[in-house]
């Protein structure tokens, strides 16, 4: 009867290193608030940016959906991406097409960071 | 007797400890393996590295844990999708570069630890997170690309994304999700053109060989009291989950990858 009282106990020891694992990363010294970060990268030389919303590259009006009761494929599932895109992919406007430009500068999260994912309409 | 039985516990759970850190998907961690200056020109390594392979969005995954912590098999702890987008900054300016598209576990203080939330950051976030010098990566055909981007952009991101959370959530049911599980959802929204989550389980049941995390019954035994995330209630028979080596496996066995690989930071 003391076997599960101790089990409990030597549990909660062993447990401990790994929730102690989350608490020293975000205690640490690197676990400044973005905008501190910004400022020490600054100092240091960084050019940074504080993000304010990410938008869709070359898109123009609505961002179409992929989805919803429209876009459903009936039948048994299949595998694979078919040849002939759908006009919704299309119009988000991602053709992989060559190489990319990258800004220099780093972006930095606003305090606190968006929680909104798709904010990607033109403004 | 007892002292046997004690043993053997603590033999079982220094087991179970370690499939605990098989995903982990906290927000925004932050680790002192880089500097913030490494953090930044790592994060640029990356998105130049995507940029000139002409990726309009990757899918990016980082180690929150040492290597010697992760399971057998397991490499990653988090990813995210990387897509390519147009910056708008506080200044009024207009950039060009990667936003990241994260599902994150709260962190007990912000919001609950066995729920999640659909956040936006930007790839410094995600590198300030690392406790290796490598990202895996995994970058899409252009027409899974363009598929992808678009459920991004739609409601049906939002509606794919179940916030109850575990660690090790089964991408074979709906119960709980994770990261990983996140990103296959979407990747499975995005293949068969659905927002149903029920016909996206049923479909990656049949076509997805999720990784098996080697475990035993002591973890799903012992594991909520361990580690509140690591529910397991979800699996039957072996624990299954997503990771970057399972997903990578199942977008290059159906012809929906333009490649993987693994980036290694260049200091």
């Amino acid at each position: 009867m003391r076997l599960p009282v101790f089990s409990i106990l030597a549990l909660s020891l062993l447990a401990a290193p790994a929730v102690a694992q989350d608490s020293v990363q975000e205690a640490s010294a690197a676990g400044r608030a973005a905008s501190e970060v910004a400022t020490h990268l600054t100092a240091s030389g960084v050019k940074t940016a504080v993000g304010v919303s990410a938008i869709a590259v070359g898109v123009v009006g609505s961002v179409a959906a992929v989805g919803g009761s429209a876009a459903v494929v009936g039948g048994t599932a299949s595998l694979g991406v078919a040849d002939s895109a759908s006009d919704a992919a299309r119009a988000s406007g991602a053709a992989a097409s060559g190489p990319l430009k990258v800004d220099d500068r780093v972006v930095v999260s606003p305090d606190p960071a968006p929680q909104v994912p798709y904010d990607t309409k033109p403004r | 007797m007892r002292v046997l039985a004690a043993a053997a516990l603590a033999a079982a759970l220094a087991c179970a400890a370690v499939p605990a850190a098989a995903q982990d998907s906290s927000a925004h961690v932050v680790v002192p393996h880089f500097t913030a200056e490494q953090a930044a020109a790592f994060s640029k390594q990356v998105e130049r590295d995507l940029a000139a392979k002409g990726a309009r969005v990757a899918m990016v995954f980082r180690a929150g844990r040492g290597r010697d912590q992760l399971p057998e098999g397991i490499s990653y702890t988090h990813g995210a999708f990387w897509v390519y987008r147009t910056i708008r900054t506080a200044d009024g300016q207009s950039l060009s570069g990667y936003a990241v598209y994260n599902l994150y576990a709260g962190d007990g203080k912000a919001w609950s630890r066995i729920e999640s939330r659909l956040v936006q950051d930007y790839p410094l976030d995600f590198t300030r997170g690392s406790t290796v010098d490598d990202m895996g990566v995994i970058i899409p055909s252009p027409e899974m690309q363009r598929r992808i981007i678009a459920v991004i952009d739609s409601p049906t991101y939002a509606k794919v994304h179940n916030p109850a959370y575990s660690l090790v959530a089964n991408p074979w049911s709906r119960k709980y999700q994770n990261c990983n599980n996140f990103m296959l959802n979407v990747i499975a929204a995005a293949v068969w053109e659905t927002d149903d989550p029920a016909r996206i389980s049923a479909d990656l049941k049949a076509h997805y060989k999720p990784t098996i995390v080697k475990a035993n019954a002591v973890l799903r035994l012992f594991g909520p009291i361990a580690d509140p995330r690591l529910r397991t209630d979800d699996q039957k028979g072996p624990i299954r989950t997503a990771t970057y080596e399972s997903l990578a496996a199942f977008m290059q066995e159906n012809g929906l990858l333009q490649e993987s690989y693994i980036f290694n930071y260049r200091p």
